[in-house]
């Protein structure tokens, strides 16, 4: 397997897919992520980085059976964060909130 | 909607390789926002977007597929990428000889294209860099008589301005009239100076030349302003601010230096050195404001919602009202977008000689088919030395290559001696763009770094090559089967259908008929043009154009010594007629208004003159057709008229000797016409003969012609220039040969010619290397059969003319497809002439024994080298 560290950009994935909660699908996450961090991302660049975060182990996915018809009857793939997955952001947001704690207080005088 | 097809294509070419798992929900993610942006930014963005997501998920297709062991393989895998690339460089290697022959030609093609992309993104951007240029028109007319019709650039004075005053379409206009030659004076050096306009002040509006020094918007207020162009202001002023200087115009007038622009780009469709103001400007009283003086090229800039065809009508109600009803029915006004006129426009009295847009097709069309002979070549020899890698192929096939990664392996060889042709080809075009430069007369420059377009389309254009080679020879080497290595003879019976007899080998042959009928129509076209332009260049003018000197005489102050200037030249013994004129055949015009006593004015022509004195004809030795010449003897000749043969015949008199022509705008009363020329080439052989007059004015004299004696002409030529420096030791001298200017006429004709035929050179060399490669290679399959043809009693004749033959045939049959195109072809392009040679069947014998001699040639040389073995090594060689 991967290594289990997260990309800048998979975390931000992988958070929003959090936050979507049970309406994570793919088209639905890249709307977020415009509207949350105004960057945009295309589709299929959404779904290779899904799926990476799926071999590392930190989602699943499983399909949406209410069928929609702009989509030639095809169901939604709805994403779930892991327990592992849940582990990997606590420990990124850890690792952050140390480093923060730790930086002297003239580092950011100018 | 039944139309849009892609996303099935989508769906199919995902199936592939997609995890079945999550094929339904990536496509469905991928069909819903297609729908969605169908909607919002319209099907194109829609489909590339869909596209460009297709692209990103094959790029990262390994997280999308099944964690299973086996993996497909894919066209260009980057494993076996290196592979491919490592065992083309052997082959390609080992077979150097075939591989030359095909970089050699495909490095020709390719740089046939870039060099010809040159030219001719050259010639479409002409005036394309004004930055109003779509909005900028010229406005011209078109004239309809009785007997003649005519398009002219220039038009008369307050067409322009008047448009502008009450048409709110039109933002600005600007007028252009030719000031003629010069002598300018900085009070230290003084130059005769060609190239300079009257120019309205709102020039600078309309046209976008970068001032270096100076204020545009003031820069031609004054009267005696004048804007000069870099190069000219070098020269009078190097190394120091013009503005503000001094410059003596002829002597006695005193200009200020306004401004100094950018030198006029080359391409532009008129050029020019100085500006000065056009309310400065005084022309001639001459009757009719709006119909007389034709002199004033007219330029409007519309404003930017104007719809041109409306202007257009517009334009013509304002002629209405202030033309007489017969005017007003005669003059329509052209509007031509500024960026048309080179290459569309072709109006009498254009500024500046124009190309024609059927140039940069025929050139175009040459590279094209150049390219096609190189890229034929390349498929040919690819396909024929099949036969050579049978074993790879069985090989490969045995350990487990399936068709795609053969394909593939085929694909990267023919790109990769497709791109190596590419470099070749572009280091091959700065070795020969100064020729093309100096054939062309232009000043192209290669520079892909800043030329975007030209390097996008050159990547494009190998790639495409190397594609459309490898394709073939791909998909037929691939349908080999591995049993045919196993049995010999089955892969012997399978590539013969390729090599020799057998459907497959008519594709190869239509190539060679393909190339063939090219190289014929070719070597055609060449004949026809390069008999047109000997043709001009022989065709006798009605004149003699030899041996005769120009020399310009500007200065008023000569003008009061011509006569004497004149006399002291007779005397020199080199010198054999001495005449003066206002101008020349095939120089400017003199488009003077005339009036035909007794004639309506729409069985009046429009006609050029010639100003000339009493020894013209007989210095360039022009013929009477009746009547007689101008004479010293005879006092009220100064007043008197000849004209042509056209012109009596469109004036439409039974006897024009005698009958009276006036030319009220320059007070000269009406006199007879006492003789008629013989019609002689005024202009270019573009044009038919038109109607032409001859009269005397002394004061109007700018130059004097001087014919020679062919036999010593450059003591001749000293002892003119000793005699001038008397005359005139403060006037620099200078002089022209009448017959250079005159083959000005044609040097677009020329130029094309040139470059056709070293084309049509090219294209028959690379046919010949193709098929150099591959008789080659047939001679080599068909060694056995050679030999036991040999043993049975053939003679070097026999096989010479079976292995001849087949080639023959197929050059026939090419020959049969290219002539009747090229006739066609020839003839179109003849019509642009008014005296053209006819197509004879003199070209095509030649073409038929050129192309049938080129191809026996070739061919022969190995079949001679086959024919020559003795029979045993030719049948022990396997």
């Amino acid at each position: 397997m991967r290594g289990t560290q997260l990309g800048e950009f998979e975390e931000l994935v992988l958070l929003i897919v959090a936050n979507l909660y049970q309406e994570a699908s793919g088209l639905r996450i890249q709307e977020a992520i415009k509207e949350r961090s105004q960057r945009s991302a295309s589709i299929s660049m959404i779904h290779a980085t899904l799926q990476r975060l799926k071999k590392k182990g930190f989602l699943t996915s499983e399909y949406d059976n209410s069928s929609i018809t702009e989509r030639g009857g095809r169901p939604r793939l709805l994403f779930r964060v892991t327990q592992p997955g849940h582990a990997a952001l606590l420990k990124a947001r850890d690792l952050r909130n140390d480093l923060w704690d730790t930086i002297p207080e003239f580092a950011f005088r100018y | 909607m039944s139309k849009d097809r892609l996303p099935l294509w989508i769906e199919r070419y995902l199936e592939k390789w997609l995890d079945p798992e999550l094929h339904a929900g990536i496509f469905g993610d991928l069909l819903e926002q297609y729908h969605h942006d169908k909607q919002t930014d319209g099907i194109w963005r829609a489909k590339i977007r869909l596209v460009y997501n297709v692209l990103v998920l094959t790029w990262y297709r390994g997280r999308f597929t099944e964690n299973k062991l086996t993996t497909s393989v894919h066209l260009i895998s980057s494993i076996m990428l290196f592979n491919h690339v490592k065992v083309s460089l052997r082959s390609l290697g080992k077979h150097w000889g075939y591989t030359s022959i095909n970089i050699v030609g495909l490095t020709l093609g390719f740089a046939c294209c870039l060099l010809i992309g040159l030219f001719v993104q050259e010639e479409l951007s002409y005036d394309r860099y004004h930055e109003k240029a779509n909005r900028i028109y010229r406005l011209a007319a078109h004239v309809q008589g009785a007997s003649y019709e005519n398009g002219i650039a220039k038009i008369s004075a307050p067409w322009g301005p008047e448009a502008q005053t009450i048409l709110p379409e039109v933002e600005r206009s600007c007028r252009f009239v030719f000031y003629g030659q010069t002598l300018i004076s900085n009070g230290r050096d003084s130059f005769y100076e060609n190239g300079g306009l009257w120019v309205d002040s709102t020039v600078f509006d309309i046209f976008s030349w970068p001032f270096n020094y100076g204020d545009p918007s003031a820069a031609l207020s004054a009267v005696n302003s004048v804007v000069l162009t870099q190069e000219l202001a070098q020269k009078y002023f190097p190394n120091e601010n013009p503005i503000g200087q001094i410059l003596t115009f002829d002597n006695n007038q005193e200009m200020v230096v306004s401004g100094v622009i950018e030198d006029i780009p080359d391409n532009s469709h008129f050029t020019f050195r100085y500006l000065v103001p056009l309310h400065g400007y005084n022309p001639p009283d001459h009757g009719d404001i709006w119909t007389r003086w034709n002199q004033y090229y007219t330029y409007l800039l519309l404003k930017e919602e104007a719809s041109v065809s409306s202007v257009g009508d517009k334009i013509d109600e304002m002629l209405a009202l202030h033309l007489s009803t017969e005017d007003a029915e005669a003059y329509t006004p052209l509007l031509q977008p500024i960026q048309g006129i080179h290459l569309h426009s072709k109006l009498h009295r254009e500024m500046s000689t124009n190309s024609d847009i059927s140039y940069i097709y025929i050139f175009s069309i040459v590279a094209l088919l150049t390219l096609l002979i190189a890229l034929t070549n390349f498929i040919n020899l690819f396909t024929a030395r099949a036969t050579h890698r049978t074993k790879e192929i069985g090989v490969r096939k045995v350990i487990g290559a399936n068709r795609k990664s053969l394909f593939g392996q085929f694909i990267v060889e023919a790109l990769l001696v497709s791109f190596l042709s590419g470099m070749m080809a572009i280091a091959l075009s700065y070795i020969f763009l100064p020729f093309l430069n100096s054939v062309l007369n232009k000043t192209l420059a290669l520079n892909l770094v800043e030329n975007f377009w030209m390097s996008l389309g050159l990547f494009c254009l190998i790639l495409v090559a190397g594609f459309l080679s490898g394709v073939y020879p791909g998909l037929v080497l691939s349908s080999l089967k591995a049993v045919h290595v196993l049995k010999p003879d089955a892969a012997d019976s399978f590539l013969r259908s390729f090599s020799g007899k057998g459907h497959r080998a008519l594709f190869r042959k239509g190539l060679i008929i393909l190339q063939f009928a090219i190289a014929s129509f070719l070597i055609i076209a060449a004949l026809v043009v390069n008999g047109q332009l000997r043709f001009i260049q022989k065709k006798n003018l009605g004149f003699n154009k030899d041996q005769i000197i120009n020399i310009p005489m500007s200065s008023p102050g000569t003008l009061a010594k011509a006569r004497t200037l004149k006399h002291g030249l007779l005397q020199i013994p080199g010198v054999e007629q001495v005449s003066m004129s206002a101008n020349k055949p095939g120089g400017s015009d003199y488009g003077v208004p005339y009036e035909a006593i007794g004639l309506e004015q729409n069985e009046q022509p429009p006609m050029r003159c010639l100003v000339v004195d009493e020894d013209f004809l007989t210095t360039y030795e022009m013929e009477l057709a009746m009547g007689r010449e101008f004479s010293s003897d005879m006092p009220t000749d100064s007043s008197a008229y000849l004209i042509n043969e056209t012109a009596a015949k469109q004036l439409g008199w039974d006897n024009p000797l005698g009958q009276l022509l006036a030319m009220p705008a320059v007070d000269r009363e009406p006199a007879p016409i006492i003789g008629v020329v013989k019609d002689f080439h005024f202009h270019s052989l573009h044009e038919p003969i038109g109607p032409l007059y001859f009269f005397m004015e002394n004061t109007w004299y700018s130059q004097v012609n001087v014919k020679l004696d062919a036999s010593r002409m450059d003591e001749t030529l000293a002892a003119i220039e000793a005699k001038w420096n008397e005359f005139e030791p403060d006037l620099p001298f200078r002089y022209t040969f009448f017959d250079e200017g005159f083959a000005s006429l044609h040097a677009a004709e020329a130029s094309t010619a040139r470059l056709i035929k070293w084309f049509t050179y090219l294209a028959i060399l690379i046919t010949c290397l193709g098929l150099f490669g591959l008789s080659a290679f047939m001679a080599d399959r068909r060694t056995k059969e050679i030999g036991i043809r040999k043993v049975f009693g053939a003679s070097m004749v026999d096989i010479l003319r079976i292995l001849t033959s087949e080639i023959l045939i197929l050059v026939l049959i090419a020959l049969l497809i290219a002539i009747p195109i090229a006739y066609s072809v020839s003839t179109h392009w003849l019509e642009n002439f008014a005296y053209t040679i006819d197509f004879g069947l003199g070209y095509i014998v030649f073409s038929i024994i050129l192309a049938g001699g080129i191809a026996v040639l070739t061919v022969s040389y190995h079949v001679f080298q086959s024919a020559l073995k003795t029979p045993i090594s030719a049948l022990k060689y396997e």
